[in-house]
């Protein structure tokens, strides 16, 4: 251990340092929350969506004159690749909301209890949050660099 | 006296969010490209274009800004055993989650207040 690291010991054990963590974990957990509601009205929308499949089929048929072929495609496999982006999707944000509930109890119950082990786990599930945003991130890059390309070749 | 394995983790989110803020001031930097294109291009409307850029730049920009500072100030703190620098990490760390939690309540509070508009619309031009 460092001079630093002996320093940020006591920093950590401080009320400077335990109060910046609880209001991190206080808004950790409303953000891991809303992500959970957020994740289940798109879950619900995508199945009241499959439930009126017909209805909003005739709807897009009539809007955008889609010919027949173009909605059998459109009703098979572009309704699963839709429903897969969907579950991803939900899957994503139901992961960040745990990571960031789990790093919310963890560093509330460090300032209660003054367990290291509390401490070492709130900064594990920070970590697995901020992984995820640096995957998604890349994703993201990916993404804007595709639309980039194809913006250029217009 | 904290274990190996905390200052460990500790390490890791310097780490990580030092990636996480790079990454996201690298895809501000990808979008002024996209932006200028676009234009280049004519297929993007002036000011609509400018305004959603901004706002969103602007967003990602302070987010960014905090989550790099978080890992600067964390990983100088930790190097030097600077309190104050420490402190301001932690600072930091508050204010990126503070910031992703005001725009959530804004975002939340603007698409309950669509929902309730398009019913109201839907009563309106549909009495019956």
């Amino acid at each position: 251990m460092t001079t630093g690291e002996n320093f940020f010991d006591q920093f950590i054990h401080s009320v400077e340092g335990k109060n910046p963590l609880q209001t991190s974990g206080r808004w950790a957990r409303f953000i891991g929350v809303v992500f959970i509601i957020l994740s289940l009205i798109t879950l619900l929308t995508f199945i009241l969506l499959l439930v009126q499949e017909d209805k909003i089929a005739a709807s897009l048929m009539e809007i955008n004159r889609m010919s027949n072929e173009t909605m059998l495609l459109v009703r098979g496999s572009g309704k699963w690749v839709f429903g897969l982006v969907i579950i991803t999707a939900v899957s994503v944000m139901v992961l960040n909301a745990y990571w960031l509930i789990r790093f919310s109890f963890s560093s509330k119950n460090y300032i209660l209890k003054g367990e290291e082990q509390e401490l070492q786990n709130s900064f594990e599930f920070l970590n697995k949050y901020l992984r995820i945003t640096v995957i998604l991130g890349l994703l993201s890059v990916g993404v804007s660099v595709i639309a980039a390309l194809f913006s250029m070749t217009l | 006296m904290l274990s190996e394995t905390t200052l460990k983790e500790i390490r890791n989110s310097i780490y990580w969010s030092g990636y996480a803020g790079k990454l996201a001031l690298f895809n501000i930097g990808l979008a002024i490209l996209q932006l200028c294109i676009g234009f280049m291009n004519q297929s993007y409307l002036l000011w609509p274009s400018i305004v959603q850029f901004f706002i969103s730049s602007t967003i990602s920009g302070i987010i960014a800004f905090h989550i790099l500072r978080y890992s600067s100030d964390m990983k100088k703190g930790l190097e030097l055993g600077d309190i104050q620098r420490l402190h301001s990490g932690f600072e930091n760390l508050k204010r990126y989650f503070t910031v992703i939690g005001v725009l959530l309540i804004l975002v939340s509070f603007l698409a309950l207040m669509a929902m309730l508009l398009s019913i109201l619309s839907f009563f309106i031009s549909d009495p019956s």
